[in-house]
């Protein structure tokens, strides 16, 4: 119940800075209707810069708590588990589950100038990388051969990391999928973390996928990843990539455009040239 | 369906939102009289529409908590706000910036500016200052040149890198994609595309002269280790394990006498080594012949020479009761010689056939299961030699003809310098209003030949990778 009181905490400070920040926008609406009077005065673009600049640190302060709440609720999540409570979902409930943690992601807006860090959009985690438990994964497993009569077919699954050990390089990880396989060890080279954050089309639009990359996207009511091409970029922060998933049932190899998250786009993982 | 229902929420926010307000002021300013800043802001009496929840929360007082179910659309307003926040800072700071520039320029060029102006010369350059002469910076027309700008430049490879680019950024998606994979893949490309050099042929000659000579080892004769003493090895185990096993047999199975063929033909039960099967099955049948017979001591006598043992072989299908012993050292030293004459002798007799015989000779089809595939891999490997033989000649071959075209590809490329050299200099004159004298327009005219005829060449020359049918 620690976790309990700790959320309370955050709800009420995102309550008061919600105050906080409507107090510096209605301020900062004077200047730039100042501005929109007479623009070319510098003094007031630089005033309207301060107000900007105080508005996005609120901003960031409020959306920092809304993640601390998000992580606390993770944890606790974790801890049940490590427990031994085994978390029983329908399928519909995982599938909602996921469509919100890919809304809640963090969304990244860097500050002019500022290099956009590994696992944000796009960006690839450095080489050197290693994913802490809980964090979500693509994983790279054997499909055995009950399932898929027969032939051994290799599937790239959304996981969770449980744990990583670093003397064998190996991770152990949990499908989200509970009816296959629960858990897989798995070797670092067959993990691909997902991003941790969601990159801002607005500000940061080369943090995203160009159109017509090739791309490992999470097939819409399933968890797993298959091979996409980027057909449209989201515009917005809330928008969905819209990929063509290979498809050899279609004629022309693709199938018809589908949404899928930024959380749920990953680069495809090269493989080593034969 | 799940994240399409997030896409719709989202085409709510940006009706209503963000976007209704981005959006609104171009409209203002196309009308010259009251030009509107386009700054990205949602209006706070926007509120209501644009962001529910976060104007339900302001309802409340800031002392009160958050329902928690409002959190996951909170986050997204907030995001939303922030977002916009942010482009509004760098719009502000790129119309800072370029009002600071533009302040500067004016100042550098105010005397001498109005005057050209006033001469009448529409240079392109003469544009973005007319509008620094009094217009608003944060006015639309500005910005577009701006854009403008930037998208022009944009093939030179310092914009990917550069930030300055952030100036214009107050409309993202014209911004070009900072993204570094391209050059990794072409880094990655270029050392197969680099013009290739002599050094390449001479490794390819190395490569060549390498593969002429034999193209697979050769199979070398078997050492003295498999012919000689391995065989003796064997026999020293046989003499341990052969002897209990022709004991045992003696009494229950050969009771006939003269069963020469029954014999023969049970030779694989037993001990096989140096002295083989058939030297075996020799001395087991003698034995037998001893116990079974009235129990004379003819096996006393000895015969060490090979002569003899070849007179002895002769009475076997007769049940002769001439008995050859041989001491154990002698049958180690001429074990192979005895058991192949023994072999050659039965053969003769037509007691045995020649394709029975060889193979009873199991050692023998050890040696020959090896070589065979020693010879199977050295024939696939004489094949894979040739074939890469042939694709090294190709390859030179290609590689020499490459060399030619690049060599008139840069004697193009020379002329090509020297004729926009030339160019230059005709520009120039034009300008200063000076005819060309007669040389010039000859050398021109000699340069753009040579040109022609250059290009022709290269025409005429294939490209080496459409060639290369083994590629593909």
């Amino acid at each position: 119940m620690q976790g309990q009181t700790k959320i309370q905490e955050r709800l009420r400070g995102i309550q008061s800075l919600i105050h906080d920040i409507e107090e510096v926008r209605s301020a900062g609406e004077v200047t730039i209707g100042k501005l929109s009077h007479s623009p070319n005065q510098t003094d007031i673009i630089k005033q309207a810069m301060q107000e900007a600049e105080k508005e996005e640190r609120l901003i960031r302060q409020a959306l920092a708590k809304i993640h601390e709440i998000h992580s606390i609720r993770n944890e606790s999540r974790i801890q049940a588990r490590n427990s031994g409570q085994k978390e029983m979902l329908r399928k519909g409930q995982l599938m909602k589950i996921l469509q919100i943690s890919a809304s809640t992601l963090p969304l990244f807006i860097s500050k002019p100038g500022e290099k956009i860090p590994p696992l944000v959009g796009c960006i690839p985690a450095s080489p050197d990388y290693t994913a802490k438990p809980g964090d979500m994964v693509a994983a790279l497993t054997k499909v055995s051969a009950m399932d898929k009569g027969g032939s051994d077919e290799e599937n790239w699954i959304m996981a969770e990391v449980i744990s990583y050990a670093h003397h064998t390089q190996k991770y152990e990880v949990h499908d989200i999928d509970e009816e296959q396989k629960p858990r897989h060890i798995l070797s670092k080279r067959r993990i691909i973390p997902l991003p941790l954050f969601r990159a801002n089309p607005e500000t940061d639009a080369h943090a995203l996928f160009p159109k017509g990359t090739v791309v490992m996207a999470l097939y819409p009511q399933t968890t797993c990843f298959y091979k996409a091409i980027i057909n449209e970029l989201p515009a917005t922060a809330k928008q969905d990539y819209e990929v063509l998933f290979e498809d050899s049932t279609y004629s022309n190899g693709y199938s018809d455009p589908m949404y899928v998250a930024q959380r749920y786009v990953i680069s495809i993982k090269q493989k080593k040239s034969s | 369906m799940a994240e399409k229902g997030s896409g719709k929420r989202f085409s709510h926010t940006k009706g209503k939102g963000s976007g209704k307000v981005m959006s609104k002021p171009s409209p203002e300013s196309l009308d010259p009289s009251s030009p509107a800043p386009h700054i990205p802001h949602i209006k706070c009496q926007d509120n209501a529409d644009a962001l529910p929840k976060y104007y339900s929360a302001l309802t409340r007082s800031a002392n009160s908590e958050l329902p928690p179910d409002d959190l996951e659309p909170i986050q997204s307003e907030l995001e939303a706000l922030l977002s916009t926040v942010a482009l509004r800072y760098r719009v502000l700071k790129s119309e800072l910036e370029s009002s600071d520039s533009r302040r500067t320029k004016h100042l550098d060029r105010a005397p001498i500016s109005p005057d050209k102006r006033r001469r009448g010369a529409p240079s392109s350059s003469g544009k973005p200052r007319k509008f620094s002469s009094g217009n608003s910076p944060l006015n639309h027309p500005p910005n577009k040149i701006s854009k403008l700008k930037t998208s022009s430049v944009s093939p030179a490879p310092s914009q990917h890198t550069d930030d300055s680019s952030d100036v214009s950024l107050h409309n993202p998606k014209n911004l070009y994609h900072r993204n570094d994979t391209p050059n990794k893949f072409w880094l990655s490309i270029e050392p197969y595309t680099v013009p290739i050099t002599q050094e390449d042929i001479r490794l390819l000659d190395g490569l060549l002269e390498e593969y002429s000579g034999t193209l697979a080892p050769q199979i070398p004769e078997l050492g003295p280790h498999y012919t000689t003493q391995w065989g003796i090895e064997e026999h020293k185990e046989e003499q341990d394990v052969g002897h209990p096993q022709i004991k045992g047999k003696k009494t229950s199975n050969f009771q006939q006498n003269g069963d020469v063929m029954r014999v023969l033909r049970n030779s694989k039960k037993m001990g096989d080594g140096i002295t083989g099967p058939f030297t075996q099955r020799l001395v087991s049948a003698l034995m037998e012949e001893n116990m079974i017979g009235d129990g004379h001591s003819t096996a006393t006598a000895t015969t060490t020479s090979t002569e003899n043992s070849n007179s002895s072989l002769e009475n076997i299908p007769n049940n002769t009761n001439m008995v050859h012993t041989r001491s154990a050292a002698n049958l180690l030293k001429n074990g192979i010689a005895a058991e192949r004459r023994i072999r050659k002798e039965l053969i003769e007799q037509g007691i045995l056939e020649a394709k029975d015989a060889v193979p009873s000779g199991e050692r023998q089809d050890d040696v020959d299961e090896v070589l065979m595939e020693i010879q199977r891999v050295r024939s696939d490997l004489m094949a894979i030699a040739e074939s890469n033989t042939s694709q090294l000649a190709t390859l030179k071959e290609v590689a020499l003809n490459e060399i030619k075209r690049l060599e008139i590809k840069k004697k193009l490329d020379d002329v090509d310098h020297e004729i926009i050299e030339h160019h230059k200099r005709i520009q120039l004159a034009k300008q200063k209003g000076r005819s060309l004298p007669k040389s010039e327009r000859d050398e021109i005219l000699r340069l753009t030949e040579k040109q022609k005829k250059l290009s022709h060449e290269l025409d005429c020359l294939n490209v080496p990778g459409y060639t290369l049918s083994f590629l593909t």
